[in-house]
């Protein structure tokens, strides 16, 4: 970790304090915007209980996860370097870490064997890491979260078909999953130019996407465990 | 943290549609926010407030400032000292004080600047309280001054 921070005045130096531009944002707004992203994030791989927000299995919620990244970074303990990532977007990266990290510790101990390596130490590091080297590892998903991730995988070709169907009518949400069968491009600002709207169109589109996929996820999730009880009786 | 991608199999739509649909970007709106966070069952504004509160408290005591690294010293070196407080040096009369006040000063070498003022203070006029204070404080020195060598 750096301790050698130059000043507080905002010298252009390599060493110099993220304090100030720390304590100049607007911390409320933007832990609204992490633990919604959080929340969604956990949602997407079905890892917290809808109503209590508790992560399946664990004692933490999302909120515990969003104050956490939070005190961190403000504590100086993890280094925002702002020359390198905007601040939102380091956030984000943090969550995604601590997320990971948590729920790799829980279902290591329950469920996962990952006898091979010591994958808490390296996901431990990987959360403490201060210099991520270039973007691609921003986004970079570590291999054990991958494995659960791809519990939620294992039905995409009827995930697209309900969703096709669900979608059906909604001349804009069809465009849109047009274009990114087509493409592969999610970027907001891209796909507003491409298809002649605003982003702001582009992000209503996106809400309206999130239910429909959330809806089918709950779907999902309601039968497999009408499936599971009558095995439990 | 949307990006391109290629699209070659239904996971792969898959998987970009929900890297679309469940991101938040700085781009939405406070009130989209808002709106999401209460379907989620969430009161945005007490979220807001909460966090504020945390965050200044955060920046108050955060080791990024100076201030505060600085704080934490004298306050890790007043703990110090205080742990230090002896009772039996208070129960000492004067001749064993001043003894001791020598025999710690001969430990620590005469050769600390900040030792000066002491060696020239006079030892007869001082009272007993004063003279314990000061063994108090050589002692702390030459601990500070142990823990340097180590």
């Amino acid at each position: 970790m750096k301790e050698n921070f130059a000043n507080e005045r905002g010298d252009t130096n390599l060493n110099a304090s993220p304090l100030p531009q720390l304590r100049s944002q607007d911390w409320g707004n933007i832990s609204k915007r992490l633990l919604l992203y959080a929340i969604k994030r956990a949602q997407r791989y079905g890892w917290i209980d809808s109503e209590t927000k508790i992560f399946a299995g664990g004692d933490f919620t999302v909120d515990d996860i969003v104050q956490e990244v939070v005190m961190k970074t403000l504590s100086g303990e993890w280094n925002w370097d702002s020359s390198k990532y905007p601040l939102f977007t380091w956030l984000k990266h943090r969550i995604n870490s601590v997320m990971d990290h948590w729920i790799n510790s829980k279902f290591r101990k329950h469920e996962i064997p990952f006898a091979d390596e010591d994958l808490n130490e390296e996901a431990g590091e990987k959360s403490n890491s201060i210099a991520i080297e270039d973007a691609e590892d921003l986004y970079a998903t570590e291999p054990e979260v991958e494995l659960l991730h791809g519990e939620s995988r294992q039905n995409a070709s009827i995930t697209v078909k309900l969703l096709f169907e669900s979608i059906t009518g909604d001349l804009e949400l069809e465009a849109l999953v047009d274009y990114v069968m087509n493409t592969g491009e999610t970027r907001p600002r891209f796909v507003a130019k491409s298809l002649g709207t605003t982003v702001e169109n582009v992000n209503n589109r996106k809400k309206r996407l999130y239910r429909h996929l959330q809806g089918l996820k709950t779907k999902n999730e309601r039968l497999s465990n009408e499936q599971e009880a009558p095995n439990r009786n | 943290m949307n990006k391109k991608r290629q699209i070659e199999t239904e996971q792969d739509l898959v998987d970009a549609l929900e890297e679309f649909a469940y991101d938040v970007g700085e781009d939405e709106t406070l009130n989209d926010v808002d709106e999401e966070l209460k379907t989620l069952g969430y009161d945005p504004h007490a979220v807001k407030i909460r966090y504020q509160e945390l965050a200044s408290q955060a920046i108050a005591s955060s080791p990024l400032d100076w201030r505060n690294r600085a704080g934490n010293e004298i306050a890790k070196a007043r703990e110090k000292l205080g742990l230090m407080s002896n009772p039996e040096l208070r129960a000492l009369d004067k001749p064993s004080l001043v003894e001791s006040i020598r025999q710690t000063l001969k430990r620590l070498g005469y050769s600390d600047p900040s030792l000066v003022p002491a060696q020239y203070r006079n030892f007869e006029q001082a009272t007993e309280s004063d003279l314990a204070s000061l063994l108090q404080h050589l002692e702390y020195l030459l601990s500070s001054s142990n823990h340097k060598e180590e």
